[in-house]
């Protein structure tokens, strides 16, 4: 009986330490990096060291700016909402996992109207960039990544 | 062919439900007596038949061109990935099945205690992400892969004309 | 012995694996044939049929019996694959598997009727014409052809499962008849 008893208490101790952190990794933090892309006079923002590297692989832009970070934790099903300049609205929707990937479903809304949607699996702690769409002088490109 | 004239007692609609066995007594008997005397609806009822049976055909089809085994097998793995469904949690009280929860918690205390030396880092070698399917008001899209880090980009030209989602991805 | 109904239901409330296994093996192709007949889509109704089951898997504690199992499957199955074609327009495949086969399985055989090229192109024209036909019509008349003509369900039945009224099933049945009708009505006579 007293085994009983001190294998319940270990166990609720390891649950107090444990759950909260387990809770939080049920949510997912994603990370949306808001760069503007253009030919203007060279320019690399400095807060995209790392990011205009690869980058530079596939495009061949002179200047690169950082125009906004975010920071999202959302449980599956849930939608969270980063607001993008020109009117535009990216919707960030986790809707599971599979292996080491998380699934969830990309969108953008401009003046209301659905332009952009995509479902894909990002691998945990995987960036994808989606790029295209005009601003000033320039694209944006939102990089996404599973933290 | 042609279709023999119909008359006024012909409805489609009815023959339909007596196709399907949904007619009252009293108008099954109806359509039973006005068969023999109406081509154009026996024409229909066999039109009924010919079209299930087309239909039960491409189904049969479709069921042969999928691997039904590996499906259910796979289903079975992501069931049992899931965990199982509740197994009734008053059993882990049992003094014998004590021990697992006991060595996992040890382990559990002993997990946090030590700093992780290291981040995991994603696997080099697969795209860093995948893409199952894409729909929008775009006129073209392409799809990229960094050579380095297997970054995935993804880049897609708004449709400046915008006619609405359907007309643009008409055009890809 | 197979197990009966109540007793499969009470074994899945359990969590037990073996019942799982006889819910998976005894209603996959009705559940595939359902989401297929809906969606038109090979990949997607295998994609349906996993979330059917892994849904079915999640809520069994809520199954109160008091529709079949087959009813709630269904009904899972119609919930899903609609919701899957009402959100996905139009999917693009990335790694280039093809989208629909136009090949029927048949095998040529010599010496039979068969071996008729002429016949068995027009069974394929047929067939062709069929498909387009079933792909035009609404999603919700699809549904209630394919559980009438797959799953022989009464029209009372079929309202259970898409909670419409029995009128509605009738005048939607009739509809997808008569316009796959009018679809084939040039190959009246062949088949």
């Amino acid at each position: 009986m007293p085994l009983r008893i001190f294998s319940i208490l270990l166990l609720a101790a390891s649950l107090m330490l444990i759950l909260p952190t387990a809770w939080a990794a049920d949510n997912v933090n994603i990370g949306i990096k808001t760069i503007l892309a253009s030919n203007d006079k060279q320019y690399q923002d400095p807060q995209l060291k790392g990011i205009i590297d690869e980058l530079q692989t596939v495009f061949r832009f002179t200047a690169y700016r950082l125009l906004g970070q975010d920071r999202l934790s959302l449980a599956t099903g849930e939608t969270g909402n980063v607001s993008l300049p020109g009117g535009r609205v990216l919707s960030v929707t986790p809707t599971g996992s599979r292996g080491n990937r998380t699934q969830m479903d990309l969108g953008i809304t401009k003046a209301g109207r659905r332009i952009f949607e995509t479902r894909i699996e990002l691998l945990n702690r995987g960036t994808i960039t989606v790029g295209g769409p005009r601003h000033e002088n320039g694209f944006l490109l939102l990089n996404i990544t599973s933290e | 062919m042609k279709t023999p004239p119909r008359n006024k007692l012909c409805s489609t609609e009815q023959l339909s439900r007596f196709h399907d066995g949904e007619l009252d007594a009293r108008e099954r008997r109806q359509v039973e007596s006005h068969l023999p005397n109406c081509p154009s609806c026996r024409i229909v009822l066999e039109d009924f038949d010919r079209l299930g049976h087309l239909y039960r055909r491409q189904a049969d089809q479709a069921l042969a061109a999928v691997d039904m085994s590996a499906l259910e097998q796979s289903l079975l793995t992501r069931m049992q990935q899931r965990g199982g469904a509740s197994a009734g949690w008053r059993t882990w009280l049992k003094p014998t099945r004590l021990l697992i929860p006991v060595t996992v918690a040890a382990l559990a205390l002993v997990f946090f205690m030590i700093p992780r030396p290291f981040n995991s880092v994603p696997n080099g070698s697969a795209p860093s992400a995948i893409i199952n399917s894409f729909t929008g008001s775009v006129t073209s899209v392409m799809l990229f892969e960094t050579p380095n880090t297997h970054q995935t980009i993804i880049w897609f030209k708004e449709d400046s004309t915008a006619n609405g989602e359907n007309d643009a991805v008409e055009n890809l | 012995m197979p197990w009966d109904e109540p007793t499969l239901v009470a074994l899945l409330k359990q969590g037990r694996e073996e019942a799982y296994k006889v819910l998976v093996q005894r209603y996959q192709e009705k559940v595939y044939l359902l989401a297929y007949g809906i969606t038109l889509d090979a990949e997607e109704s295998r994609d349906i049929v996993q979330e059917v089951f892994l849904k079915a898997f999640q809520s069994i504690g809520k199954f109160k019996g008091q529709a079949r199992l087959a009813t709630w499957l269904h009904r899972i199955t119609v919930n899903q694959s609609l919701n899957w074609r009402r959100r996905w327009k139009r999917r693009l495949r990335w790694h280039h598997h093809p989208i629909e086969s136009e090949e029927d399985g048949e095998s040529l055989e010599l010496g039979t009727d068969e071996y008729q090229a002429a016949n068995l192109y027009e069974r394929r024209e047929i067939d062709r014409a069929f498909k387009k036909a079933l792909a035009q019509l609404p999603e919700d008349a699809r549904a209630v052809y394919i559980l009438k003509e797959i799953e022989g369900l009464s029209y009372e039945e079929i309202g259970r499962t898409l909670n419409l009224k029995k009128g509605t099933v009738s005048s939607r049945l009739f509809y997808a008849r008569k316009r796959l009708q009018e679809a084939l009505s040039a190959y009246r006579g062949s088949v």
